[in-house]
Protein backbone atom coordinates (compact mmCIF):
# COMPACT_ATOMS: atom_id res chain seq x y z
CA UNK A 1 0.00 0.00 0.00
CA UNK A 2 2.65 2.80 0.96
CA UNK A 3 4.38 1.67 -2.24
CA UNK A 4 1.61 2.28 -4.27
CA UNK A 5 0.91 5.86 -1.95
CA UNK A 6 4.78 6.44 -2.53
CA UNK A 7 4.24 5.82 -5.87
CA UNK A 8 1.63 7.84 -6.60
CA UNK A 9 3.04 10.99 -4.98
CA UNK A 10 6.64 10.41 -7.16
CA UNK A 11 4.15 10.81 -10.47
CA UNK A 12 1.99 14.15 -8.59
CA UNK A 13 5.19 15.45 -8.08
CA UNK A 14 6.66 14.81 -11.42
CA UNK A 15 3.63 16.50 -13.05
CA UNK A 16 3.57 19.43 -10.46
CA UNK A 17 7.11 20.15 -11.68
CA UNK A 18 6.36 19.56 -15.61
CA UNK A 19 3.63 22.54 -14.81
CA UNK A 20 5.72 24.48 -13.07
CA UNK A 21 8.16 24.39 -15.69
CA UNK A 22 6.11 24.78 -18.86
CA UNK A 23 4.17 27.74 -16.73
CA UNK A 24 7.65 29.30 -16.06
CA UNK A 25 8.75 29.08 -19.88
CA UNK A 26 5.42 30.32 -20.87
CA UNK A 27 5.92 32.90 -18.63
CA UNK A 28 5.45 36.70 -19.77
CA UNK A 29 9.18 38.61 -20.64
CA UNK A 30 8.13 41.33 -22.07
CA UNK A 31 5.46 44.46 -22.68
CA UNK A 32 5.80 46.15 -25.70
CA UNK A 33 3.95 49.23 -26.48
CA UNK A 34 3.75 49.91 -29.88
CA UNK A 35 1.89 53.08 -31.57
CA UNK A 36 1.23 54.51 -34.90
CA UNK A 37 0.48 58.19 -35.07
CA UNK A 38 -0.62 59.89 -38.32
CA UNK A 39 -2.07 63.72 -39.09
CA UNK A 40 -5.29 63.19 -37.02
CA UNK A 41 -5.59 59.79 -35.98
CA UNK A 42 -3.28 57.05 -34.11
CA UNK A 43 -3.42 53.55 -32.63
CA UNK A 44 -1.98 51.64 -29.92
CA UNK A 45 -1.04 47.88 -29.55
CA UNK A 46 -0.21 46.09 -26.80
CA UNK A 47 2.07 42.97 -26.75
CA UNK A 48 1.79 39.42 -28.24
CA UNK A 49 3.62 36.71 -28.31
CA UNK A 50 4.01 33.47 -30.79
CA UNK A 51 3.71 30.65 -31.35
CA UNK A 52 0.69 30.70 -32.01
CA UNK A 53 1.86 32.18 -35.34
CA UNK A 54 0.44 36.15 -35.68
CA UNK A 55 -0.23 35.52 -31.83
CA UNK A 56 -3.47 35.85 -30.12
CA UNK A 57 -4.61 39.32 -29.46
CA UNK A 58 -6.61 41.75 -32.39
CA UNK A 59 -4.36 43.57 -34.64
CA UNK A 60 -5.64 47.29 -34.66
CA UNK A 61 -5.80 48.81 -37.92
CA UNK A 62 -4.76 52.51 -38.84
CA UNK A 63 -6.06 53.92 -42.43
CA UNK A 64 -3.57 56.73 -43.36
CA UNK A 65 -2.83 58.51 -46.63
CA UNK A 66 -0.62 57.79 -49.11
CA UNK A 67 2.75 60.21 -48.13
CA UNK A 68 0.62 61.17 -45.14
CA UNK A 69 3.68 61.72 -42.29
CA UNK A 70 3.81 58.94 -39.99
CA UNK A 71 5.16 58.28 -36.88
CA UNK A 72 6.22 54.89 -35.44
CA UNK A 73 6.87 54.98 -31.80
CA UNK A 74 7.45 51.43 -29.26
CA UNK A 75 8.86 50.91 -25.85
CA UNK A 76 9.78 47.48 -24.41
CA UNK A 77 10.34 46.97 -20.74
CA UNK A 78 12.03 43.37 -20.18
CA UNK A 79 9.43 41.62 -17.56
CA UNK A 80 11.95 38.68 -17.27
CA UNK A 81 12.60 38.16 -13.74
CA UNK A 82 14.95 35.47 -13.60
CA UNK A 83 18.77 36.61 -14.61
CA UNK A 84 20.47 38.40 -17.62
CA UNK A 85 19.49 37.36 -21.50
CA UNK A 86 22.51 38.10 -23.37
CA UNK A 87 22.57 39.12 -27.18
CA UNK A 88 18.55 39.44 -27.75
CA UNK A 89 17.91 41.27 -30.74
CA UNK A 90 14.64 43.36 -31.00
CA UNK A 91 13.39 44.84 -34.94
CA UNK A 92 11.19 47.44 -35.80
CA UNK A 93 10.59 48.01 -39.25
CA UNK A 94 7.75 48.63 -41.24
CA UNK A 95 6.86 46.28 -44.35
CA UNK A 96 4.65 45.42 -46.91
CA UNK A 97 2.17 42.72 -46.54
CA UNK A 98 -0.32 41.15 -49.02
CA UNK A 99 -3.46 41.98 -46.48
CA UNK A 100 -4.47 42.52 -43.16
CA UNK A 101 -4.62 40.36 -40.15
CA UNK A 102 -1.79 38.34 -42.26
CA UNK A 103 0.46 36.04 -39.88
CA UNK A 104 3.30 35.49 -41.42
CA UNK A 105 5.76 38.01 -41.17
CA UNK A 106 7.34 38.72 -44.25
CA UNK A 107 10.97 38.38 -44.95
CA UNK A 108 12.10 41.56 -44.82
CA UNK A 109 14.06 41.56 -47.92
CA UNK A 110 11.83 43.55 -49.72
CA UNK A 111 8.98 45.51 -49.42
CA UNK A 112 10.60 47.69 -46.20
CA UNK A 113 9.67 50.87 -45.75
CA UNK A 114 11.83 51.17 -42.37
CA UNK A 115 13.36 49.04 -40.16
CA UNK A 116 15.83 49.08 -37.48
CA UNK A 117 17.18 46.64 -35.07
CA UNK A 118 19.10 46.92 -31.39
CA UNK A 119 21.58 43.65 -30.54
CA UNK A 120 21.66 43.86 -26.44
CA UNK A 121 21.84 41.90 -23.19
CA UNK A 122 18.41 41.72 -21.41
CA UNK A 123 18.47 42.52 -17.39
CA UNK A 124 15.08 42.59 -15.45
CA UNK A 125 13.31 45.69 -15.78
CA UNK A 126 15.90 46.84 -18.33
CA UNK A 127 13.68 48.90 -21.42
CA UNK A 128 14.62 49.79 -24.91
CA UNK A 129 12.76 51.80 -27.16
CA UNK A 130 12.62 54.37 -30.49
CA UNK A 131 10.62 56.37 -32.29
CA UNK A 132 10.53 57.22 -35.79
CA UNK A 133 9.31 59.43 -38.91
CA UNK A 134 7.78 57.55 -41.81
CA UNK A 135 5.76 58.00 -45.04
CA UNK A 136 4.17 55.48 -47.34
CA UNK A 137 4.25 56.64 -50.95
CA UNK A 138 2.33 53.52 -52.56
CA UNK A 139 -0.74 52.38 -51.49
CA UNK A 140 -1.53 49.21 -49.93
CA UNK A 141 -1.26 46.98 -46.56
CA UNK A 142 1.68 47.30 -44.29
CA UNK A 143 2.12 46.06 -40.95
CA UNK A 144 4.07 48.04 -38.44
CA UNK A 145 5.70 45.47 -35.69
CA UNK A 146 8.05 45.78 -32.85
CA UNK A 147 9.55 41.94 -31.38
CA UNK A 148 12.25 39.98 -29.89
CA UNK A 149 14.34 37.38 -31.87
CA UNK A 150 17.09 34.96 -29.65
CA UNK A 151 15.73 35.42 -26.67
CA UNK A 152 16.36 31.68 -25.81
CA UNK A 153 13.28 31.06 -24.95
CA UNK A 154 10.22 28.62 -26.39
CA UNK A 155 8.24 31.90 -27.50
CA UNK A 156 8.78 35.29 -28.91
CA UNK A 157 7.12 38.62 -27.78
CA UNK A 158 5.65 41.42 -30.90
CA UNK A 159 3.64 44.21 -30.89
CA UNK A 160 2.05 44.99 -34.55
CA UNK A 161 -0.23 47.16 -36.32
CA UNK A 162 -1.73 47.03 -39.06
CA UNK A 163 -1.13 50.32 -41.74
CA UNK A 164 -3.77 50.18 -44.79
CA UNK A 165 -2.07 53.49 -47.01
CA UNK A 166 -4.94 54.76 -49.57
CA UNK B 1 45.49 45.44 4.37
CA UNK B 2 47.54 48.09 2.66
CA UNK B 3 47.67 46.43 -0.74
CA UNK B 4 43.80 46.17 -0.69
CA UNK B 5 43.43 49.85 0.12
CA UNK B 6 45.67 50.81 -2.53
CA UNK B 7 43.90 48.49 -5.07
CA UNK B 8 40.81 49.94 -4.14
CA UNK B 9 42.40 53.55 -4.66
CA UNK B 10 43.86 52.82 -8.12
CA UNK B 11 40.51 51.48 -8.90
CA UNK B 12 38.47 54.12 -7.97
CA UNK B 13 41.12 56.89 -9.77
CA UNK B 14 40.62 54.38 -13.06
CA UNK B 15 36.85 54.48 -13.08
CA UNK B 16 36.59 57.90 -12.16
CA UNK B 17 38.95 59.39 -14.54
CA UNK B 18 40.25 57.41 -17.40
CA UNK B 19 42.10 60.51 -18.75
CA UNK B 20 41.26 63.06 -21.74
CA UNK B 21 42.19 60.21 -24.16
CA UNK B 22 40.92 57.05 -23.31
CA UNK B 23 37.79 56.36 -23.25
CA UNK B 24 36.43 53.61 -21.61
CA UNK B 25 33.74 53.41 -24.10
CA UNK B 26 34.17 52.97 -27.73
CA UNK B 27 31.28 54.30 -29.85
CA UNK B 28 31.00 54.09 -33.61
CA UNK B 29 28.73 55.36 -35.78
CA UNK B 30 28.30 54.58 -39.50
CA UNK B 31 26.70 55.33 -42.67
CA UNK B 32 26.08 53.57 -45.69
CA UNK B 33 24.42 55.42 -48.50
CA UNK B 34 24.24 52.75 -51.09
CA UNK B 35 27.66 51.59 -51.05
CA UNK B 36 29.44 54.82 -50.01
CA UNK B 37 30.35 54.23 -46.58
CA UNK B 38 31.35 56.31 -43.90
CA UNK B 39 32.60 56.16 -40.18
CA UNK B 40 32.56 58.40 -37.31
CA UNK B 41 36.47 59.33 -36.50
CA UNK B 42 36.68 58.57 -32.60
CA UNK B 43 35.15 58.79 -29.28
CA UNK B 44 34.82 61.99 -28.10
CA UNK B 45 33.67 63.09 -24.24
CA UNK B 46 31.74 65.10 -22.96
CA UNK B 47 32.27 67.66 -21.22
CA UNK B 48 35.11 68.83 -23.30
CA UNK B 49 36.94 71.59 -24.08
CA UNK B 50 37.63 70.40 -27.86
CA UNK B 51 35.42 70.69 -30.66
CA UNK B 52 34.76 67.82 -32.43
CA UNK B 53 35.44 67.16 -35.92
CA UNK B 54 32.98 65.09 -37.73
CA UNK B 55 33.33 63.24 -41.05
CA UNK B 56 30.41 64.80 -43.35
CA UNK B 57 28.75 62.64 -45.74
CA UNK B 58 27.04 63.94 -48.99
CA UNK B 59 23.69 62.12 -50.47
CA UNK B 60 21.03 62.78 -52.48
CA UNK B 61 17.63 63.72 -51.45
CA UNK B 62 15.80 60.49 -50.64
CA UNK B 63 18.69 58.53 -51.30
CA UNK B 64 18.15 55.57 -48.42
CA UNK B 65 21.19 55.42 -45.79
CA UNK B 66 21.52 52.46 -43.50
CA UNK B 67 22.88 53.56 -39.93
CA UNK B 68 25.07 51.23 -37.42
CA UNK B 69 25.64 52.34 -34.51
CA UNK B 70 28.30 50.36 -31.45
CA UNK B 71 28.54 50.86 -27.71
CA UNK B 72 31.84 48.85 -26.80
CA UNK B 73 32.89 49.12 -23.27
CA UNK B 74 36.69 48.31 -23.94
CA UNK B 75 37.77 48.38 -19.81
CA UNK B 76 39.50 45.35 -18.88
CA UNK B 77 38.24 45.79 -15.22
CA UNK B 78 34.75 47.40 -14.76
CA UNK B 79 31.23 46.89 -15.42
CA UNK B 80 29.25 49.96 -15.77
CA UNK B 81 25.57 49.43 -14.45
CA UNK B 82 22.38 51.00 -15.88
CA UNK B 83 24.31 52.90 -18.85
CA UNK B 84 21.58 54.52 -20.99
CA UNK B 85 22.36 54.56 -24.77
CA UNK B 86 20.75 57.00 -27.02
CA UNK B 87 20.79 57.02 -30.90
CA UNK B 88 19.31 59.54 -33.15
CA UNK B 89 19.32 61.42 -36.81
CA UNK B 90 18.33 64.95 -36.64
CA UNK B 91 18.21 68.30 -38.89
CA UNK B 92 20.53 70.93 -37.75
CA UNK B 93 20.97 74.29 -38.64
CA UNK B 94 24.80 73.76 -40.56
CA UNK B 95 27.30 71.19 -41.14
CA UNK B 96 29.84 71.35 -37.70
CA UNK B 97 27.37 73.54 -35.82
CA UNK B 98 28.13 73.33 -32.18
CA UNK B 99 25.11 73.59 -30.19
CA UNK B 100 23.32 70.08 -30.55
CA UNK B 101 19.75 70.12 -32.52
CA UNK B 102 16.52 69.94 -30.61
CA UNK B 103 15.55 66.21 -30.57
CA UNK B 104 11.51 67.59 -30.38
CA UNK B 105 8.53 66.28 -32.59
CA UNK B 106 11.14 67.08 -35.90
CA UNK B 107 13.18 64.15 -34.85
CA UNK B 108 14.00 61.49 -37.92
CA UNK B 109 14.59 58.56 -35.50
CA UNK B 110 15.83 58.30 -32.20
CA UNK B 111 16.30 55.26 -29.77
CA UNK B 112 17.09 54.46 -26.45
CA UNK B 113 18.16 51.71 -24.52
CA UNK B 114 19.59 50.35 -20.81
CA UNK B 115 22.36 47.63 -20.27
CA UNK B 116 24.69 46.65 -17.62
CA UNK B 117 28.36 46.55 -20.12
CA UNK B 118 30.45 43.68 -18.35
CA UNK B 119 34.02 44.47 -19.51
CA UNK B 120 34.45 43.54 -23.05
CA UNK B 121 30.74 43.76 -23.69
CA UNK B 122 28.82 45.75 -26.36
CA UNK B 123 25.57 46.77 -27.70
CA UNK B 124 24.87 47.41 -31.10
CA UNK B 125 21.75 48.28 -33.89
CA UNK B 126 21.34 49.44 -36.84
CA UNK B 127 18.38 51.27 -38.67
CA UNK B 128 17.59 52.63 -42.48
CA UNK B 129 16.43 56.33 -43.13
CA UNK B 130 15.86 57.97 -45.74
CA UNK B 131 16.11 62.34 -45.39
CA UNK B 132 13.55 63.59 -47.74
CA UNK B 133 14.38 67.14 -47.41
CA UNK B 134 17.57 69.17 -48.68
CA UNK B 135 20.01 70.35 -45.64
CA UNK B 136 22.57 69.45 -42.46
CA UNK B 137 21.94 66.09 -40.10
CA UNK B 138 23.47 64.98 -37.43
CA UNK B 139 23.87 61.48 -36.52
CA UNK B 140 24.84 60.51 -33.24
CA UNK B 141 24.60 57.80 -30.76
CA UNK B 142 25.98 58.70 -26.94
CA UNK B 143 25.73 57.54 -23.59
CA UNK B 144 24.09 59.62 -21.17
CA UNK B 145 23.97 60.52 -17.31
CA UNK B 146 27.43 59.15 -16.86
CA UNK B 147 28.82 62.54 -16.48
CA UNK B 148 26.68 62.84 -13.69
CA UNK B 149 28.42 59.72 -11.75
CA UNK B 150 31.73 59.23 -10.75
CA UNK B 151 32.91 58.43 -14.10
CA UNK B 152 32.49 61.85 -14.93
CA UNK B 153 32.17 62.31 -18.53
CA UNK B 154 29.81 60.91 -20.99
CA UNK B 155 31.26 59.26 -24.90
CA UNK B 156 29.36 60.27 -28.19
CA UNK B 157 30.09 59.53 -31.73
CA UNK B 158 28.64 60.69 -34.64
CA UNK B 159 28.67 61.59 -38.18
CA UNK B 160 26.94 64.90 -40.56
CA UNK B 161 25.46 64.46 -43.74
CA UNK B 162 24.60 67.19 -45.83
CA UNK B 163 21.75 66.26 -48.09
CA UNK B 164 21.92 67.83 -51.64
Amino acid sequence: MMTIQKKWLSVCVSIGMGIFSVAQTRAEHAQIELVVRGKEVQKVAIADQEPPLGGVNPRPLLKVKANEPLVMQFILTNIYPHGVVNAVKVRYFVVKVKQTKQKQVPDLKTGVVTMGTIVMNFKPKCKVGARLRFRVSEPGVYLVRSDTVHTKSDHEHFSSIDLVVE
Amino acid sequence: MLLKGFLCLVGFWMYADSGDGCPQFNLTVMVDAEGEKVTSLQTHLVPSDRKPSLVVLTVRKNQPLRVKWIVHNVDKLFEFSDVYVHFFAVEEEEIGQKKLPDLGRDVDHEGVMTMDFKPGEKAEGTFSLTLDKPGAYLIRAETLYMADSVHEHDHFAAVEILVE
